[in-house]
């Protein structure tokens, strides 16, 4: 008997070739993808809608989207980036649904505020606890949580991330720049607070 | 890496490139620079302090992945659609709307070809300027090949981020194609028209009507020949024809000039140059090969892994 479509292969390929499987209506494609790829998603949905039971929904609704367009994948990213720009895709209509905007693009906004080139803010981010990093990150923009997310937790490169998110890789590290300024400025003020206090 | 320049920092690794640093996936080069470089260095720290913060926000939600979802899944896969009322033969209010709607979609994702159109217009302006042709030559030169390479940048896995998202939504590649064909034709019509409009003040003894002939047809043609290869090949393929072409159409059109010196700038190319014009065969075969193009896009697109 052989085993699962790709098994053995590096990762990426394994996922195109399960992903062939379910472009052919093989169960065990789809079931394989989700073994893969699931917990990330839903990590990712989670974050992204912050509500784990609508999250499963939207999860749901990515890999039956997946069951069916399968055929339609070109190949022209990962399989896993294609997911993820799938996941969300969803997880936007799904907010829509509800009457609630998706993470809105502030890029314009953010980027008027100064980076804090070397400044105390920058000493703060690389020494606070990690709990007040964890805080701060609570205290982010939606769309900078998101791409903080999807670099430094589900690893996928600037190209990879501008692919998911549907923007060009020049505006993913302008995020990304803009998210650490960002923490960096939460944490000074709320050092300030705590002094205050 | 040093040539890199981060807008922010340059001449130092971007916030990518750190990230990817912190999580052990960069080259060596990029793994050694922060150790020369204190700036990268603290920047470095800052993004090591931000993933580990970012691993535990996203390790929060403890619910695991249900075991029943495939299941799930694919019952609602299996279960037929929901029965549709009956749709009204004439809908002419919403279809419009959704037309719409789906020509206003394609806006940001043609930036890029849009760019890249009005550059090659300014580069050839130059060049036509620089060999001293009149207003009505370099609309005649410059606009058909603009607006050819702008079609030959509408679509495909190289020049479209949202490509494979595209692929998932249920309106056809088809009809996106044609959505955006529709979009970039009427804007470079439009340019062409305004200069036109300014190439007619400084050619007064030309009629507005002359000016037009003079680019339309080889726009058409030449658009639908680059818009083809683009689409049933690949962009670049699409742009280099395209251009190919028209740097011949201009050898064998002025030979008096640079172009004129070109080495393929043979009097066996006079037949090639007079194809392109503002006539009825030219016209009608530009539109074929569109709906040619058109009719052999897939409704899906087809698995490339």
């Amino acid at each position: 008997m052989s085993g699962p479509p790709g098994s053995g292969a590096p990762p990426a390929d394994r996922d195109r070739a399960l992903l062939a499987a379910v472009a052919g209506g093989d169960e065990a494609g789809l079931r394989g993808l989700a073994d893969r790829h699931g917990s990330s998603l839903l990590a990712y949905l989670t974050g992204l809608v912050g509500d784990p039971p609508l999250a499963e929904e939207v999860l749901q609704d990515t890999l039956l989207a997946v069951w069916r367009g399968a055929a339609g994948f070109v190949g022209g990213s990962t399989v896993r980036t294609w997911l993820f720009a799938v996941a969300r895709r969803r997880a936007v209509d799904a907010l829509r649904r509800r009457g609630t905007g998706p993470a809105t693009d502030d890029d314009g906004v953010l980027a008027q505020q100064p980076d804090p080139a070397a400044g105390p803010e920058r000493r703060l981010l690389a020494r606070a606890d990690l709990d007040r990093v964890v805080a701060a990150i609570g205290g982010l923009r939606p769309a900078h949580r998101e791409v903080l997310a999807l670099a430094c937790v589900h690893e996928l490169s600037g190209q990879e991330i501008g692919a998911v998110l549907g923007v060009p890789v020049g505006t993913v590290k302008s995020r990304l720049r803009l998210a650490r300024a960002a923490l960096g400025r939460l944490l000074e003020s709320t050092q300030d607070g705590d002094g205050d206090g | 890496m040093a040539d890199r320049l981060d807008p922010g920092h340059p001449g130092h690794l971007d916030e990518a490139e750190l990230v990817a640093v912190v999580l052990g996936r960069a080259g060596p080069t990029d793994r050694d620079h922060p150790r020369a470089c204190p700036a990268c260095r603290d920047r470095l720290a800052e993004w090591s302090a931000v993933r580990a913060a970012a691993v535990v926000v996203a390790a929060r939600p403890t619910r695991p992945v249900p075991a029943t979802l495939i299941d799930e899944v694919l019952a609602a896969a299996r279960r037929p659609p929901p029965a549709r009322a009956p749709v009204p033969a004439v809908r002419p209010g919403p279809r419009l709307a959704w037309a719409g709607r789906l020509l206003a979609a394609q806006v940001p994702l043609l930036r890029r070809s849009l760019l890249a159109a009005s550059g090659l217009m300014f580069l050839l302006g130059v060049l036509v300027v620089a060999t001293g042709r009149s207003g009505a030559g370099l609309l005649a030169a410059v606009v058909p090949a603009a607006a050819a390479v702008g079609l030959a940048l509408l679509h495909g896995p190289e020049v479209d981020p949202a490509v494979e998202l595209t692929a998932t939504t249920g309106t056809s590649p088809r009809v996106v194609l044609l959505a955006r064909l529709v979009l970039v034709l009427a804007l470079d019509l439009v340019l062409a028209l305004a200069a036109t409009a300014v190439a007619r003040l400084g050619s007064a003894d030309v009629a507005f009507g002359a000016l037009v002939t003079s680019w339309f047809g080889p726009l058409l043609l030449l658009s639908a020949l680059s818009f083809a290869l683009a689409v049933l090949t690949r962009p670049a393929i699409g742009m280099a024809v395209a251009l190919g072409l028209w740097l011949l159409r201009l050898s064998a059109l002025w030979p008096e000039t640079e172009f004129g010196r070109l080495p393929l700038a043979i009097d066996r190319l006079d037949g090639f140059a007079r194809v392109w014009n503002t006539s009825l065969p030219t016209i009608a075969a530009a539109l074929a090969l569109i709906a040619l193009t058109l009719a052999v896009t897939p409704r899906r697109m087809r698995f490339a892994g």
